[in-house]
Protein backbone atom coordinates (compact mmCIF):
# COMPACT_ATOMS: atom_id res chain seq x y z
CA UNK A 1 0.00 0.00 0.00
CA UNK A 2 3.06 2.43 -0.32
CA UNK A 3 3.10 5.17 -2.31
CA UNK A 4 5.72 6.61 -4.67
CA UNK A 5 6.52 9.84 -3.44
CA UNK A 6 9.35 10.29 -6.21
CA UNK A 7 8.55 13.28 -8.55
CA UNK A 8 8.29 16.06 -6.06
CA UNK A 9 11.86 17.57 -7.33
CA UNK A 10 14.60 18.73 -4.89
CA UNK A 11 12.05 18.47 -1.57
CA UNK A 12 13.70 16.92 1.31
CA UNK A 13 13.06 13.59 2.63
CA UNK A 14 9.16 13.30 3.27
CA UNK A 15 7.38 11.39 6.69
CA UNK A 16 5.82 8.30 5.56
CA UNK A 17 2.20 8.66 6.74
CA UNK A 18 0.94 5.04 5.14
CA UNK A 19 1.45 3.27 8.69
CA UNK A 20 -0.76 5.81 10.01
CA UNK A 21 -3.53 5.90 7.86
CA UNK A 22 -3.34 2.02 8.20
CA UNK A 23 -3.48 2.42 12.02
CA UNK A 24 -6.53 4.94 12.12
CA UNK A 25 -8.57 2.74 9.15
CA UNK A 26 -8.54 -0.04 12.16
CA UNK A 27 -8.77 2.32 14.80
CA UNK A 28 -12.59 3.42 13.08
CA UNK A 29 -13.51 0.10 11.79
CA UNK A 30 -12.98 -1.29 15.40
CA UNK A 31 -14.71 1.55 17.27
CA UNK A 32 -17.40 1.41 15.21
CA UNK A 33 -18.16 -2.39 15.33
CA UNK A 34 -17.74 -2.13 18.99
CA UNK A 35 -20.29 0.43 19.60
CA UNK A 36 -22.83 -1.29 16.89
CA UNK A 37 -22.23 -4.33 19.07
CA UNK A 38 -22.83 -3.03 22.64
CA UNK A 39 -26.52 -3.27 23.74
CA UNK A 40 -28.63 -2.92 26.35
CA UNK A 41 -30.47 -6.19 27.67
CA UNK A 42 -33.54 -6.13 29.95
CA UNK A 43 -36.57 -8.80 31.01
CA UNK A 44 -40.00 -7.81 29.38
CA UNK A 45 -42.85 -7.73 31.89
CA UNK A 46 -46.13 -5.65 31.98
CA UNK A 47 -48.62 -3.93 34.84
CA UNK A 48 -51.51 -5.61 34.90
CA UNK A 49 -54.71 -2.86 34.86
CA UNK A 50 -57.32 -3.82 37.45
CA UNK A 51 -60.62 -4.39 36.13
CA UNK A 52 -62.87 -1.32 36.12
CA UNK A 53 -65.83 -3.79 37.23
CA UNK A 54 -65.02 -6.11 39.61
CA UNK A 55 -67.92 -8.20 39.66
CA UNK A 56 -67.88 -8.38 35.27
CA UNK A 57 -64.54 -10.55 35.93
CA UNK A 58 -65.30 -13.98 35.35
CA UNK A 59 -63.04 -16.59 37.04
CA UNK A 60 -60.20 -18.02 35.64
CA UNK A 61 -58.82 -21.38 37.58
CA UNK A 62 -55.68 -21.93 35.46
CA UNK A 63 -54.09 -18.20 36.61
CA UNK A 64 -50.46 -18.96 37.89
CA UNK A 65 -49.10 -17.21 40.51
CA UNK A 66 -45.58 -17.18 41.43
CA UNK A 67 -44.72 -15.76 44.78
CA UNK A 68 -41.53 -14.42 46.34
CA UNK A 69 -41.81 -14.74 49.77
CA UNK A 70 -39.36 -12.75 52.19
CA UNK A 71 -37.86 -15.54 54.96
CA UNK A 72 -35.12 -13.68 56.97
CA UNK A 73 -32.44 -11.26 56.17
CA UNK A 74 -29.47 -12.19 54.05
CA UNK A 75 -31.10 -15.35 53.05
CA UNK A 76 -32.71 -16.48 49.95
CA UNK A 77 -36.71 -16.08 49.99
CA UNK A 78 -38.50 -19.13 48.90
CA UNK A 79 -40.72 -19.25 45.84
CA UNK A 80 -44.20 -20.40 45.57
CA UNK A 81 -46.48 -21.57 42.74
CA UNK A 82 -50.24 -21.27 43.54
CA UNK A 83 -49.25 -21.17 46.99
CA UNK A 84 -46.97 -24.75 46.52
CA UNK A 85 -43.70 -24.74 47.63
CA UNK A 86 -41.25 -24.93 44.60
CA UNK A 87 -37.16 -25.16 45.32
CA UNK A 88 -35.41 -22.97 42.97
CA UNK A 89 -33.49 -25.50 41.11
CA UNK A 90 -36.82 -26.84 39.89
CA UNK A 91 -39.20 -23.53 39.55
CA UNK A 92 -37.91 -23.31 35.86
CA UNK A 93 -38.78 -27.26 35.19
CA UNK A 94 -41.97 -26.82 37.05
CA UNK A 95 -43.08 -24.13 35.14
CA UNK A 96 -42.74 -25.89 31.69
CA UNK A 97 -44.20 -28.31 32.47
CA UNK A 98 -47.03 -26.39 33.61
CA UNK A 99 -47.26 -24.29 30.20
CA UNK A 100 -46.56 -27.53 28.07
CA UNK A 101 -49.95 -27.53 27.24
CA UNK A 102 -51.14 -24.45 27.44
CA UNK A 103 -52.14 -21.94 24.67
CA UNK A 104 -51.83 -18.96 27.27
CA UNK A 105 -48.91 -18.63 28.32
CA UNK A 106 -49.01 -15.68 31.11
CA UNK A 107 -47.53 -15.87 34.98
CA UNK A 108 -48.33 -13.47 37.76
CA UNK A 109 -45.11 -12.55 39.86
CA UNK A 110 -46.43 -11.09 43.19
CA UNK A 111 -43.02 -10.70 45.82
CA UNK A 112 -43.06 -9.44 49.69
CA UNK A 113 -41.78 -6.06 49.89
CA UNK A 114 -38.69 -6.96 51.63
CA UNK A 115 -37.25 -9.30 49.19
CA UNK A 116 -34.07 -8.01 47.28
CA UNK A 117 -34.95 -7.19 43.39
CA UNK A 118 -32.75 -9.85 42.30
CA UNK A 119 -34.71 -12.38 42.89
CA UNK A 120 -37.79 -11.23 41.24
CA UNK A 121 -35.57 -10.40 38.57
CA UNK A 122 -34.48 -14.35 38.02
CA UNK A 123 -37.90 -15.49 38.20
CA UNK A 124 -39.27 -13.43 35.56
CA UNK A 125 -36.31 -14.39 33.17
CA UNK A 126 -36.72 -18.16 34.62
CA UNK A 127 -40.30 -17.91 33.86
CA UNK A 128 -39.36 -16.54 30.52
CA UNK A 129 -36.93 -19.32 29.25
CA UNK A 130 -39.48 -22.31 30.04
CA UNK A 131 -41.98 -20.48 27.31
CA UNK A 132 -44.27 -17.77 29.28
CA UNK A 133 -45.06 -14.99 26.61
CA UNK A 134 -46.03 -12.35 29.03
CA UNK A 135 -45.33 -11.94 32.54
CA UNK A 136 -47.78 -9.82 34.64
CA UNK A 137 -45.88 -7.98 37.92
CA UNK A 138 -48.47 -7.88 41.18
CA UNK A 139 -48.16 -4.35 42.99
CA UNK A 140 -50.18 -3.16 45.91
CA UNK A 141 -52.67 -5.72 47.58
CA UNK A 142 -53.81 -6.55 43.75
CA UNK A 143 -55.59 -9.94 43.30
CA UNK A 144 -55.88 -12.06 40.08
CA UNK A 145 -59.00 -13.76 39.47
CA UNK A 146 -58.99 -16.96 39.96
CA UNK A 147 -56.56 -17.42 42.70
CA UNK B 1 12.08 15.22 -27.98
CA UNK B 2 11.82 12.51 -25.47
CA UNK B 3 10.66 9.76 -25.46
CA UNK B 4 7.02 8.17 -23.56
CA UNK B 5 9.13 6.05 -20.69
CA UNK B 6 11.47 8.71 -20.12
CA UNK B 7 8.59 11.96 -20.01
CA UNK B 8 6.16 9.74 -18.24
CA UNK B 9 8.97 8.56 -15.03
CA UNK B 10 9.33 12.41 -14.79
CA UNK B 11 5.69 13.48 -14.66
CA UNK B 12 4.66 10.75 -12.29
CA UNK B 13 4.24 12.02 -8.95
CA UNK B 14 3.19 10.49 -5.58
CA UNK B 15 -0.38 10.53 -3.87
CA UNK B 16 -0.51 13.37 -0.98
CA UNK B 17 -1.38 10.82 1.80
CA UNK B 18 -0.98 13.61 4.16
CA UNK B 19 -4.55 15.17 3.53
CA UNK B 20 -6.21 11.47 3.20
CA UNK B 21 -4.63 11.21 6.81
CA UNK B 22 -5.56 14.31 8.30
CA UNK B 23 -9.30 13.82 7.08
CA UNK B 24 -9.19 10.13 8.74
CA UNK B 25 -7.88 12.09 12.07
CA UNK B 26 -10.52 14.52 12.03
CA UNK B 27 -13.01 11.95 11.36
CA UNK B 28 -12.04 9.50 14.01
CA UNK B 29 -12.12 12.46 16.59
CA UNK B 30 -15.57 13.28 15.32
CA UNK B 31 -16.72 9.48 15.94
CA UNK B 32 -14.73 9.98 19.33
CA UNK B 33 -16.67 12.64 20.32
CA UNK B 34 -20.11 12.18 18.50
CA UNK B 35 -20.16 8.89 20.41
CA UNK B 36 -19.49 10.11 23.96
CA UNK B 37 -21.50 12.96 24.02
CA UNK B 38 -24.80 10.48 22.44
CA UNK B 39 -23.63 7.13 24.12
CA UNK B 40 -25.11 7.34 27.37
CA UNK B 41 -27.40 4.75 27.90
CA UNK B 42 -28.07 4.88 31.81
CA UNK B 43 -28.10 8.64 31.48
CA UNK B 44 -25.49 9.26 34.07
CA UNK B 45 -27.40 7.27 36.91
CA UNK B 46 -26.10 3.67 37.21
CA UNK B 47 -27.05 1.02 39.38
CA UNK B 48 -25.51 -2.48 40.13
CA UNK B 49 -27.87 -4.60 37.73
CA UNK B 50 -29.24 -8.14 38.65
CA UNK B 51 -27.46 -10.70 36.10
CA UNK B 52 -30.12 -13.39 34.93
CA UNK B 53 -29.41 -16.40 31.94
CA UNK B 54 -31.61 -15.11 29.49
CA UNK B 55 -32.47 -11.13 29.04
CA UNK B 56 -33.14 -10.40 25.52
CA UNK B 57 -31.52 -7.18 23.58
CA UNK B 58 -33.37 -4.11 24.30
CA UNK B 59 -32.34 -1.35 21.64
CA UNK B 60 -34.86 1.08 22.45
CA UNK B 61 -33.75 1.40 25.54
CA UNK B 62 -30.68 3.60 23.82
CA UNK B 63 -32.99 5.56 22.61
CA UNK B 64 -32.55 9.56 23.40
CA UNK B 65 -36.26 9.51 24.43
CA UNK B 66 -36.76 6.83 26.38
CA UNK B 67 -38.82 7.14 30.20
CA UNK B 68 -35.58 5.79 31.89
CA UNK B 69 -36.54 5.63 35.63
CA UNK B 70 -33.64 4.06 38.02
CA UNK B 71 -34.41 2.45 41.13
CA UNK B 72 -30.89 2.61 44.17
CA UNK B 73 -30.35 0.61 46.39
CA UNK B 74 -31.27 3.05 49.18
CA UNK B 75 -34.91 3.64 47.56
CA UNK B 76 -34.09 6.84 45.82
CA UNK B 77 -35.50 7.23 42.43
CA UNK B 78 -34.75 8.90 39.38
CA UNK B 79 -36.51 9.79 36.13
CA UNK B 80 -33.77 10.09 33.96
CA UNK B 81 -30.68 12.00 36.03
CA UNK B 82 -33.55 13.67 37.77
CA UNK B 83 -34.49 12.94 41.78
CA UNK B 84 -37.91 12.03 41.78
CA UNK B 85 -40.57 11.17 44.92
CA UNK B 86 -42.30 7.58 43.70
CA UNK B 87 -45.52 9.45 44.13
CA UNK B 88 -44.27 12.49 41.79
CA UNK B 89 -43.35 10.01 38.74
CA UNK B 90 -47.09 9.88 37.55
CA UNK B 91 -47.06 13.35 36.83
CA UNK B 92 -43.80 13.03 34.70
CA UNK B 93 -44.73 10.25 32.84
CA UNK B 94 -48.06 11.17 32.17
CA UNK B 95 -46.60 14.19 31.05
CA UNK B 96 -44.22 12.55 28.70
CA UNK B 97 -46.64 10.21 27.13
CA UNK B 98 -48.05 13.14 25.98
CA UNK B 99 -45.49 13.46 23.44
CA UNK B 100 -47.03 10.98 20.61
CA UNK B 101 -43.52 10.25 19.26
CA UNK B 102 -42.05 8.48 22.34
CA UNK B 103 -42.20 4.76 23.18
CA UNK B 104 -45.02 4.08 25.90
CA UNK B 105 -42.91 1.82 27.67
CA UNK B 106 -40.90 2.74 30.55
CA UNK B 107 -37.15 0.93 31.52
CA UNK B 108 -36.61 0.77 34.72
CA UNK B 109 -33.19 0.32 36.12
CA UNK B 110 -32.98 -1.35 39.34
CA UNK B 111 -30.28 -2.17 41.95
CA UNK B 112 -30.20 -6.02 42.46
CA UNK B 113 -30.60 -5.08 46.04
CA UNK B 114 -33.16 -2.58 46.09
CA UNK B 115 -36.38 -3.79 47.97
CA UNK B 116 -39.19 -5.19 45.50
CA UNK B 117 -41.47 -2.39 47.76
CA UNK B 118 -39.76 -0.05 46.55
CA UNK B 119 -40.20 -1.10 42.97
CA UNK B 120 -43.81 -1.87 43.51
CA UNK B 121 -44.60 1.81 44.45
CA UNK B 122 -42.95 3.19 40.78
CA UNK B 123 -44.82 0.23 38.94
CA UNK B 124 -47.87 1.72 40.88
CA UNK B 125 -47.04 4.99 39.48
CA UNK B 126 -46.27 3.96 36.14
CA UNK B 127 -49.48 2.05 35.62
CA UNK B 128 -51.18 5.07 36.68
CA UNK B 129 -49.92 6.86 34.46
CA UNK B 130 -51.48 4.79 31.60
CA UNK B 131 -48.26 2.73 30.80
CA UNK B 132 -48.53 -0.46 31.18
CA UNK B 133 -45.16 -1.87 29.12
CA UNK B 134 -42.16 -2.24 31.48
CA UNK B 135 -38.43 -3.52 30.90
CA UNK B 136 -36.14 -4.10 33.19
CA UNK B 137 -32.68 -3.28 32.13
CA UNK B 138 -30.55 -6.70 33.34
CA UNK B 139 -26.91 -7.75 33.07
CA UNK B 140 -25.74 -11.15 31.24
CA UNK B 141 -24.57 -13.36 33.60
CA UNK B 142 -22.57 -16.56 32.24
CA UNK B 143 -22.45 -18.92 35.35
CA UNK B 144 -25.06 -20.91 37.83
CA UNK B 145 -27.80 -18.70 40.13
CA UNK B 146 -26.27 -18.03 43.31
CA UNK B 147 -29.10 -18.97 45.52
CA UNK B 148 -29.26 -22.72 44.66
Amino acid sequence: MAFSMAGGGPSGPQINVTPLIDVLLTLIVMFMLVVAMDSEYGEKVQIPQPPKDQTSEPAVERTVVIQVVWTAKDTPPTVKINQEDVRWEDLELRLAQIYLKRAEKVVFVRGDADVDFLYVANVIDLAHHAGVQQVGLMTQGQQVAGE
Amino acid sequence: MPNQSQRSSKLFSGIDATAFASILVALLFVVLIAEGMTYNPHHGVSADLPKVMHPVPMPGALRKDVMQVCIMRDGKVYFGVERIDAFALQAKVEDRTRDRGVERKVYIIVDQRARWGTVKQVLDAVRSAGVIRVAFLVDQRRGPIPMR
